[in-house]
């Protein structure tokens, strides 16, 4: 949410200002291979939260032509710490890893264990709740050249507790997904949104919403990840490390890229008109 | 607290009475004054006045004001200033004398074009004060600017030492030092946003302004607050001598300067206004945007008698835009004056000074339903006087009380309908006293040095709450996951209106010397000591009007710098030349920093997303002037670095970067700008810039991952890599019709190409994946490409 502001004013700025924008060749450092543990336990709500999958890869140099690379052969398993229940992953060969007998907990402490060339990765986080979508509008607003097409997803705020939200937006039409944090700072108690705002946006897409409910440590490095996603130009925040809960237990030092959350997840599918 | 500061103030009092001790043995006498321009009245600050064949000299300070004390005896009395004739005048000293001057631009008779800078230069050698850099709104007129805008701070950016963060980023950089610290004044009133339009702009009007000067290092005690430079600019008093009117159009904007006497010899006055046309690079009409500027300067003055002047000015200025009403923002500085300088006799003269400042920032968010209001006030009794006690002393001493209300934020919903609670941040206040004593020492013909020393203490007072935090530690470090988080308010303490938060004060001592080698060259060297109270907090690459001022207190400290710097300066051949020198090392200490993915936005605690550490520059800078002649100009080169870190410290941790020394954004390398001016004929003048910089040093990524269907930049050192070197040409030609010959309407018309090559010059470069193949690639944006433009200037 907080760079939410500044983006959507500094971009409309930008636009007003800037002469050209062209894709450059740039030489860029090699930080080498780290693992990136992509583990997003995710209950959607009416179903049982039983299937869940884990997705372990490698990084690679910034514009390396193969972006994505499996890691296979890691022992995975995920521990209930309120009740010691224990959920193995099995790997399928292909970097996912995949539990049918996963059993959510609301409020319950989860560690998550991954061993791979003799090293032990570790991760705890709680089980974070989420609320429903209340309702999704479709507005037209309109930009300096041009009208645009936006969805509002809208939802109850609970008062009581300071809530982190994440809306996801998969579009039938690109490939890339969009991601949008907000917590309710400004809005505590009340109906509020978030929004997907795409410029080539049109009639016959349709966009699938996913709110999640996430924790206070996950909104904080999912800001600093989409703070990242280079669209502030020069007004952009000093990048910095991303850095994730995952943690390689007898080395610290060693950087651990992605994140081990568990949350709700409220699902819908929507066809812009 | 006021009863300390007046016990610290008596002390003073008594130092200076114990430094104004050194008498003088034989029967001296004293001639003082006022100069002025003959064309229209204007006072003229920094005018040389000597007798010849002597090192006796005074410059004329803000308000024109000189005095020379000498034994009895005949002298011829000179008074000179670049770009003038100078002025000869025998004077018998026997008795105190007043005596006032006005001087001709040379300017007006350029016939052959032969402007001698005679001895002007030479005093410039003797005076312990260095790094400073003097422009007046003439020189600045000449330089092409973007869009054939006039543009102060473009100007001095040209200067050695002198950077921004490039096309669109607000304020600039003075060695290696932050927007922030600078001192901006406009008529001795605090500027707290130097920019229109988000930088491409700056807020003072050219035409307004008469004098402009920079102080990099070496800062006079008189000024305190901010911990790198003094940017000290002077509005005009007005024309004492005719109505005149001054106006130009442009490609941006429009300006009309009205001035004149009031009542005759008694004052003048000066009203001057400027406004951008309200589409401002929107390319449609037919929308409901719009996005402008206008602001305007005011000024007056009234003689009481010859030893009594009054003066009030002011500015007002402000920036809107409005984006089809989702997104509207305004926001600018409102500033008064009022002066009483009073001559007590002819070696004591003083200004007394109530000075209001004042800031705004309003936003509009239709998109969300937000409207945020902010703003700082500042109220400022200055009373400053100036001591020419003998030849060889020259005192400065006075007190500067300040008062700040800052109003972070009040958020409140922008329709009934719309979900945003009202959130008022809570309002700061606080107090800043200073006190200074200055004293300019002739040891010997060759040696002169300046001590001074400033006391300056800060109060940040109540009404508001503090937070409180377990081992009072406001962030804590995560060891788990290596990273620095906010902590939670354990509790709160309330304190009342007026009462004192916390306190801070320091001693800010300012010493030059200045070592005449011969009658052509000198060396100086000078130490400074800053102490500044505020901060601006600021997360992204470079400044944006979002960022707030907070005041120092329980959690922030005040930033301490000491710079040491060593220069050497040469003027030759006939003094048509000039060389300076000067080398630079500076430190401050408690620098702000912002944590990992620090949280800035309407943040009450701002103190959770932050550590304090420290920063140091240093740099060498060369300028090579040529001040006579048909061609005029400057060739600067700066070599330099600038870099800070932020450990860990009791928190824990290695700290921001691992506690390690990173480059500043406004570190360059290698800076060089080339400015000249071409006057062929009459008729004719062209002027030409050249910049070239290192690239602002940036953090590329060093690698990607693969999360949640998208391709994540992963990024570590920070500021380890650098956007392409910035470079541009600029060209001007100023026409000046013969028909004006014999006409009052002088009209003149300027033609300027900003980046006369189109450099597409990288404001960022941007990392991300292609919206349709969702390919990684790296865009770059430019703001300014070639930018053809005319303006017509005229007067009457």
């Amino acid at each position: 949410m907080k760079n939410t502001y500044i983006k959507l004013a500094i971009t409309c700025l930008v636009l007003l200002v800037v002469s050209c924008t062209e894709t450059v060749d740039v030489d860029v450092p090699d930080g080498g291979e780290r693992l990136v543990v992509e583990a997003s336990i995710l209950w959607e709500k009416g179903t049982t939260g039983q299937n869940q999958e884990i997705i372990l890869s490698k990084s690679t140099e910034y514009f390396a032509n193969e972006l994505d690379v499996p890691v296979t052969g890691a022992v995975v398993s995920i521990i209930n710490n309120d009740t010691n229940e224990t959920f193995e992953f099995q790997g399928s060969g292909n970097g996912t890893y995949n539990s049918t007998n996963f059993n959510p907990v609301i409020g319950n402490s989860y560690t998550l264990t991954i061993n791979y060339n003799g090293e032990h990765y570790e991760a705890t986080e709680i089980f974070t709740a989420g609320v429903e979508i209340s309702s999704v509008e479709q507005t037209l607003e309109s930009r300096i050249n041009e009208d645009v097409i936006v969805l509002k997803v809208y939802y109850d705020d609970p008062e009581a507790t300071k809530d982190y939200y994440m809306g996801e937006f998969i579009p039938s039409h690109k490939p890339l997904i969009a991601l949008e944090s907000s917590d309710d700072k400004f809005y505590n108690g009340n109906n509020f949104f978030i929004r997907y705002d795409e410029e080539d946006l049109a009639s016959g897409v349709t966009v699938q919403v996913k709110l999640h409910g996430i924790s206070e440590d996950f909104y904080n490095y999912i800001e600093v990840l989409t703070s990242q996603l280079g669209e502030d130009g020069p007004f952009q925040t000093t990048p910095s490390r991303l850095k994730g809960n995952c943690t390689n237990i007898n080395n610290l030092e060693e950087e651990v890229l992605g994140y081990f959350r568990l949350n709700e997840v409220d699902v819908e599918n929507i066809l812009i008109e | 607290m006021i009863a300390n500061y007046l016990k610290i103030f008596r002390v003073k009092i008594v130092l200076l009475l114990i430094f104004s001790s050194f008498t003088m043995f034989g029967q001296r006498q004293t001639i003082s004054g006022i100069v002025k321009n003959a064309l229209n009245g204007e006072t003229l600050i920094g005018a040389t006045v000597y007798f010849k064949g002597t090192n006796i000299a005074s410059i004329t300070n803000e308000y024109g004001f000189y005095s020379l004390t000498a034994k009895e005896d005949n002298y011829t009395l000179v008074v000179s200033y670049l770009g003038f004739v100078n002025l000869e005048k025998q004077v018998d000293l026997k008795g105190n004398q007043k005596l006032n001057f006005e001087l001709e631009e040379s300017a007006s008779q350029l016939d052959e074009v032969v402007i001698s800078a005679s001895d002007s230069k030479k005093v410039n050698l003797r005076t312990p004060q260095m790094s400073v850099s003097k422009m007046s709104s003439r020189i600045i007129k000449q330089i092409p600017a973007v869009m054939g805008e006039v543009d102060i701070i473009k100007s001095i950016q040209l200067l050695p030492g002198v950077t921004n963060s490039g096309e669109g980023a607000s304020g600039f950089n003075v060695r290696g030092g932050a927007e922030d610290q600078n001192l901006i004044l406009l008529d001795e009133a605090v500027i707290y946003n130097s920019s229109h339009l988000f930088g491409f702009f700056s807020v003072f009007n050219n035409d307004a302004v008469k004098d402009i000067k920079l102080y990099k290092g070496g800062i006079p005690a008189e000024f305190g607050g901010r911990v790198s430079s003094v940017l000290d600019i002077r509005q005009k008093d007005g024309n004492s001598k005719n109505l005149s009117l001054t106006g130009g159009i442009g490609a941006i904007s429009s300006r009309l300067t009205v001035e004149g006497p009031t009542i005759k010899d008694k004052g003048s006055f000066i009203v001057a206004g400027r406004a951008s046309y309200a589409h401002l690079f929107l390319k449609l009409a037919d929308n409901d945007n719009s996005a402008g500027f206008y602001d305007l300067n005011f000024k007056t003055n009234y003689k009481i008698n010859d030893n009594n002047k009054l003066y009030l000015s002011g500015y007002y200025g402000q920036d809107n835009f409005n984006i089809d009403d989702a997104f509207k923002n305004a926001y600018g500085n409102l500033t008064g004056n009022l002066r009483w300088n009073h001559i007590f006799n002819d070696k004591l003269f003083s200004n007394l000074s109530l000075i209001y400042s004042h800031y705004n920032y309003n936003m509009e968010l239709d998109f969300i339903g937000l409207d945020w209001e902010s703003d700082i006030n500042n109220y400022n009794l200055k009373y400053d006087f100036s001591y020419f006690k003998s030849e060889k002393l020259k005192f400065k001493f006075g007190t500067s009380l300040t008062y700040y209300q800052f109003n972070p934020g009040l958020l409140n919903p922008l329709t009934e309908d719309s979900g945003i609670n009202r959130i008022d941040l809570d309002d700061k206040f606080a107090f800043e006293g200073g006190l200074y004593t200055s004293l300019e020492h002739k040891i010997s013909d060759k040696l002169t040095a300046l001590y001074g020393m400033r006391y300056s203490n800060f109060y940040r007072l109540g009404n508001q709450a503090i937070s409180n935090y377990a081992n009072n530690a406001p962030v804590v470090y995560n060891s788990q996951l290596g990273i620095y988080e906010s902590a939670e308010a354990s509790s709160e303490t309330e304190y009342s209106s007026g009462e004192t938060i916390s306190s801070f004060d320091n001693f800010e001592p300012r010493a030059a010397i200045s070592y005449k080698l011969n009658d052509d060259s000198s060396v100086k060297v000078s130490y400074n000591r800053m102490a500044q109270y505020l901060h601006l907090i600021s997360n992204t690459t470079s400044a944006t009007p979002l960022d707030i001022w907070t005041p120092s207190g329980e959690y922030i400290k005040p930033q301490l710098a000491d710079q040491y710097a060593v220069g050497y300066f040469r003027n030759f051949n006939n003094d048509n030349y000039s060389i300076e020198a000067e080398a630079y090392y500076k430190t401050v200490d408690n620098r702000v920093d912002y944590i990992d993915g620090a949280d800035l936005i309407a943040q009450n605690n701002i103190e959770t997303e932050i550590l304090i550490g420290e920063s140091r520059s240093y740099g060498l800078e060369l300028l090579f002037r040529k001040n006579t002649g048909k061609f005029t100009g400057w060739l600067a080169y700066t070599l330099s670095k600038a870099e800070q870190r932020t450990p860990g410290g009791s928190i824990g941790g290695l700290g921001i970067n691992n506690g390690d020394w990173y480059n500043s954004s406004y570190d360059r390398t290698h800076d060089i700008s080339f400015t000249g001016n071409y006057k062929l004929n009459k008729k004719w003048s062209f002027g030409a810039n050249f910049v070239f910089q290192t690239g602002r040093p940036v953090t590329y990524p060093n690698g990607q991952f693969q999360y949640n269907g998208l391709s994540i930049p992963t990024y570590s050192e920070r500021n380890a890599d650098r956007l392409p070197a910035y470079h541009r040409l600029d060209v001007s030609a100023t026409l000046i019709p013969k028909k004006n010959n014999n006409r009052k309407w002088q009209g003149e018309w300027v033609f300027s190409i900003y980046n006369a090559y189109n450099r597409s010059n990288a404001a960022s470069i941007t990392f991300g994946q292609n919206e349709d193949t969702s390919v990684n690639e790296a865009t770059q944006t430019s703001i300014f490409g070639i930018i053809p433009s005319v303006s017509y200037n005229f007067k009457f």
